[in-house]
């Protein structure tokens, strides 16, 4: 036994023991979400690889567990005169959303308008053309596709394809169908809205983080992004992280109405006059 | 001086290609110029021989030996190509005339290149049918003892002439390089129009593709030779038959096939071509085939670089946006315009990416040359009075509009069509449940002006408060509660069904005068 953990402190990174965190530094993308950038394998989403992300529905909350990345990649300044020239054209393109995606609010979390793509295809051999030829595109940094029928190996050609550019890949899919299917995806993750039960232990661990998110006695009742890390590159995590649901600027308004709201407990319609003057004063 | 002096055989052709039909044997003259004039721009037709002028350009290959290598290699009609070379046009042609005498190379249908064993002949010694000035005096000359070259240049010069006429000496005096070789030099055509006759005629569109690739290729080596690329081509067919089931037919039709940036590899094109071709019917069976180029654009090639994390990975935005609008159409590959306004949904908009594209989007715009005058580009709208106020905004520099309420605040998804919520006892429902306000109300006015200019106006008047509202399923959602007001007394709605099915409707009447609706217009998620 000794030898071994000889052998393996001589041999150093080379080796990856299974029950811990693979430790690789590059070609990740921070997911601007610390509790979750210190249970994911190098710090950040991979990129270049599929990353899955399961929804109960298909509006359920994504964008603000993604917009930061999404920004950073939109963003990234890089390396090389060609690379930084594709990153003044950098791209995000979203495929086959349920909605709209509305830009100002995009545009506040990082990503302009001019850098969106918006892809729409019902048939869903047309959704993966779509998504695949938009991986192979060198200016295309970032797909967010909303695949719902999408089959095994479509999937593992995706990731290939992914691979090919190194461009981020987000493959959002219906919990009930794709839950119990094995999956090539590198990440895979349930995304829901909840509202976390009161005096619970595990609140605390994200509320220990000091950001401006951290749930605290005033955020009871309020939903928060519930985030299952189903399958990554270490040992399965059994608690769940909890993550805002929304934007900082929005937890804020949210927070505040609800602190005065249980401060005066007054009935409805005075409440709502209370909440006017803190929204416009947010 | 050094001549190239290049002949397709059809026969070699033939015989190479079994399988492929004779069409695609050797392409034509103007196809086999424009492709040499990607070696050399001192290109000549001499009789049946394609002759170039390499001694200028030899450097730039990498030497003589290795420029006929190429040549031979890149061979466009892909079958059996003859070479010989010279000092002069003349003496190069001869050579190609008597290629089994003399020392040649020849390209196999294997692609592998044999030099023939025999030494070049020296001018002197080649046979005068070689010289086409003196194939009309063949038999004269024979008579008189002339079997090389040398032999009549031996003959007195002022006999020669008065004899036999000018042109023999002068042929000569150029062959032996004692006269100037002068060519008028081949020179790629402005306008880009070859027309094909189909080996058979094509009832589908899709048949059309094989023979259009044929004309992409000449088109290639022609905007090679003229170190453009194309923005706009046009593939036209013409019909078999004047009449369909007792219905005229036009003389022809098309497509317009159109790139943000030029391009020169056909690759991108064909693959455009055959999405289009693959949506087209034809009217009726084709004939023939014709392409036109619209528009070209100055050509820049990529930089290169040695280091490989320059190299591009993956195929520029243009080419994937032009490949995805051919295959889904184009309104469904969208990119988003902003407007200064106050209400959400007319906030933004979307365009098709394709027009973006070719209006530059955020890039160095090349310079472009229309070639015909009739190729429309696509401009913006005409600017009106009063939109131009209202004019959208796109481009890099876009930033969103400051319209009062924090862009920060605003939800993620967006319904386009806002969604009429049911009201119990004065409360919004969502999905037959409570929604529960948490923040607001955010008051909205605006769009007053679209009763008296409704031709501008792209919405209706609103007069709203916003509020943040959470389902029990835990979803915050964006409602908006419409409020009558002065300036309709029926409060117009973008729904396009504005009468809510309230079923607490008649009780909520009697509390409140104006009835309140809810509407769900988006999402925080």
């Amino acid at each position: 036994m000794r030898a071994l953990s000889s052998l393996l402190s001589s041999i150093g990174a080379s080796v990856w023991p299974a029950d811990e965190l693979l430790c690789v530094t590059d070609w990740v993308v921070a997911t601007g979400h610390a509790p979750l950038d210190a249970e994911l394998p190098g710090g950040g989403w991979p990129l270049g690889a599929l990353v899955e992300l399961l929804q109960p529905t298909p509006t359920a909350a994504m964008w603000p567990l993604l917009l930061p990345a999404l920004a950073e990649r939109v963003r990234e300044p890089m390396s090389g005169a060609a690379q930084r020239s594709a990153a003044k054209s950098a791209r995000v393109v979203v495929i086959n959303p349920p909605h709209e995606p509305y830009l100002p609010a995009l545009a506040a979390g990082g990503v302009p308008a001019s850098r969106l793509l918006w892809l729409a295809a019902d048939a869903p051999p047309a959704q993966l053309w779509a998504t695949e030829q938009a991986l192979r595109c060198q200016d295309v940094t970032a797909v967010v596709a909303w695949l719902p029928r999408v089959q095994m190996g479509e999937l593992r050609r995706l990731q290939q394809a992914a691979a090919q550019t190194g461009a981020l890949l987000f493959v959002l899919r219906p919990e009930s169908s794709a839950a119990q299917v094995a999956s090539p995806a590198r990440v895979r993750l349930r995304v829901a809205a909840e509202v976390p039960a009161p005096h619970r232990p595990r609140l605390q661990l994200v509320g220990e983080g000091d950001g401006p998110h951290a749930l605290s006695e005033a955020a009871h009742g309020l939903p928060a992004l519930r985030v299952d890390l189903l399958k990554r590159r270490g040992p399965p995590l059994q608690r769940p992280l909890w993550l805002p649901v929304c934007s900082t600027a929005v937890w804020a308004v949210v927070q505040a109405a609800r602190a005065s709201a249980r401060a005066s407990e007054t009935p409805t319609p005075e409440v709502r006059h209370a909440l006017a003057r803190i929204a416009v004063a947010a | 001086m050094h001549w190239l002096a290049l002949q397709w055989l059809p026969d070699a052709g033939d015989a190479a290609s079994a399988r492929a039909p004779v069409t695609d044997g050797v392409p034509s003259h103007d196809t086999l110029a424009w492709w040499a004039l990607g070696f050399t721009p001192h290109v000549v037709w001499l009789d049946e021989a394609l002759l170039l002028e390499v001694s200028a350009c030899e450097r730039l290959w990498g030497g003589r030996r290795v420029l006929i290598q190429r040549v031979l290699q890149s061979d466009p009609a892909q079958a059996g190509v003859e070479c010989a070379r010279a000092a002069t046009s003349l003496v190069a042609l001869a050579r190609l005339r008597c290629q089994p005498m003399c020392g040649t190379w020849v390209l196999d249908a294997m692609k592998e290149k044999t030099r023939q064993p025999a030494r070049p002949m020296r001018p002197a010694d080649l046979p005068v049918h070689t010289l086409t000035a003196a194939r009309p005096h063949l038999k004269v000359l024979a008579r008189l003892g002339c079997r090389t070259w040398g032999d009549v240049a031996a003959l007195p010069g002022a006999g020669l002439a008065r004899r036999f006429g000018p042109e023999l000496g002068r042929a000569l005096g150029v062959a032996f390089g004692y006269a100037p070789d002068a060519h008028a030099w081949i020179t790629p055509p402005d306008r880009f129009e070859q027309s094909l006759e189909l080996p058979e005629r094509a009832d589908s569109a899709p048949a059309l593709l094989w023979s259009a690739r044929r004309l992409l290729t000449a088109l290639q080596h022609w905007l090679a030779a003229r170190q453009r690329g194309v923005l706009a081509l046009e593939l036209a067919w013409t019909f078999d038959q004047r009449r369909l089931d007792g219905k005229a037919l036009p003389p022809e039709d098309g497509i317009t096939l159109r790139t943000a940036e030029g391009v020169q590899g056909m690759a991108h094109i064909q693959r455009l071509l055959a999405e289009r071709l693959a949506r087209t019917t034809l009217l009726a069976p084709a004939r023939a085939i014709r392409l036109r180029v619209l528009e070209t654009a100055s050509w820049n090639p990529i930089t290169a670089s040695f280091l490989p994390e320059d190299q591009p990975r993956g195929d520029p935005l243009h080419v994937f946006v032009e490949r995805v609008s051919a295959r889904l159409s184009a309104g469904h590959v969208r990119t988003p315009i902003l407007r200064a306004d106050h209400r959400p949904e007319s906030r933004q908009s979307w365009q098709p990416a394709e027009r973006v594209l070719s209006q530059g989007w955020g890039r160095d715009k090349p310079q472009r040359v229309s070639i015909t005058s009739e190729a429309v580009s696509p401009s913006p709208q005409p600017p009106d009075r009063v939109r131009g106020r209202l004019s959208p905004q796109r481009g890099e520099g876009a930033t969103p509009l400051h319209t009062g309420l924090p862009d920060a605040l605003s939800p993620t998804w967006l319904l386009r069509e806002p969604q009429p919520l049911t009201v119990d006892a004065g409360q919004p429902c969502h999905q037959g449940q409570r929604l529960r306000l948490i923040a607001g109300p955010h008051r909205l006015e605006t769009g007053w002006w679209s009763a008296a200019l409704p031709d501008v106006a792209d919405g209706a008047a609103a007069a709203r408060d916003y509020f943040i509202a959470q389902s029990p399923a835990a979803e915050l959602l964006w409602v908006y509660r419409e409020r009558p007001t002065t300036s309709s007394s029926s409060s117009p709605s973008p729904s396009p069904s504005p009468h809510v099915p309230s079923p607490g409707g008649g009780r909520l009447a009697h509390e409140e005068p104006a009835r309140e609706r809810w509407f769900l217009q988006g999402l925080y998620a």
